[in-house]
């Protein structure tokens, strides 16, 4: 009899992360995977279809989960000051938390499966990340319009406020930060960046 | 949910081409859900049915001149 066992499942889901981050997605198959978990063939298969089935399945569970952890305590009628804070706050825990998840979905986003998940990730109600969007959408709008922020093309945004972020946490991750000096992020790397961020984009 | 011991799962070397003559057969039999995974090396067939059993899949699909054996 087979039972839903949801600690392999957990195991699964992880491990095929796991290889997928250390060894990319081409050459990915369950078998490699089972391996990997040091299960038998057949038991991925038992919570998946097939490969394209395992990815879609991942993406939109961590997605989602992504999704949660990113809109927590996150009020898109807040200041640019402290909504940013707040999403500053949170991008960085999800990535300390999920160090694999991060380059997870770089290899999506460069992958062949990318423009699928493009198509999910429309906004419409319901979509992968559709809650997101529209309180980023919201929050910059209205810190826009109570003329806190000049308006400014999204990707333009975007750079601005999270590029930092992001260098110091890939710094982190690798340890290492330009010329191989050693590098370990801390609360006060982390909070001086976000004041030049702010500094930046505020009016 | 689907139900887990519904889940038949088959090692077989059936190729992309072999999909058409597949459906026909198992459209016969009474089976809708299956797919084949074509990226995996054991080329795994797997099936959803409440009724079948596995030895009748494999004498089916062996009867179309495929290699099949229960994936364990």
């Amino acid at each position: 009899m087979r039972t839903r066992d949801i600690n392999k499942e957990l195991l699964v889901k992880q491990k095929a992360i796991e290889t997928i981050v250390k060894y990319g997605l081409e050459g990915f198959t369950i078998n490699k995977l089972a391996k990997a978990c040091g299960i038998s063939v057949g038991t991925p298969y038992v919570y998946y279809k097939d490969k394209d089935d395992l990815i879609v399945k991942i993406v939109m569970e961590e997605g989602a989960r992504m999704e949660e952890a990113m809109l927590l305590d996150f009020d898109p009628e807040a200041s640019l000051e402290d909504g940013l804070r707040i999403q500053w706050r949170n991008r960085f825990n999800y990535m300390i938390e999920n160090p694999m998840l991060g380059q997870f979905f770089d290899q999506i986003n460069s992958s062949t499966y990318q423009d699928q998940f493009l198509k999910m990730f429309n906004g419409e109600e319901g979509n992968l990340m559709s809650l997101f969007k529209k309180d980023i959408t919201t929050f910059i709008h209205n810190v826009v319009k109570r003329g806190e922020m000049d308006e400014m093309p999204f990707e333009v945004y975007w750079s601005v406020a999270y590029s930092p972020l992001y260098s110091l946490l890939r710094f982190h991750h690798r340890g290492k930060s330009i010329g191989g000096k050693p590098f370990q992020i801390t609360d006060e790397i982390l909070w001086a960046a976000f004041d030049r961020v702010v500094k930046a984009l505020k009016n | 949910m689907e139900n887990f011991n519904h889940i038949l799962l088959f090692k077989t070397n059936l190729e992309a081409a072999d999909k058409e003559l597949l459906r026909v057969v198992f459209t016969k039999e009474g089976i809708t859900e299956w797919n084949i995974d074509l990226d995996d090396e054991d080329r795994v067939l797997r099936i959803i049915s409440a009724s079948l059993q596995h030895n009748y899949i494999i004498q089916l699909i062996k009867g179309c001149g495929f290699e099949c054996c229960t994936l364990t």
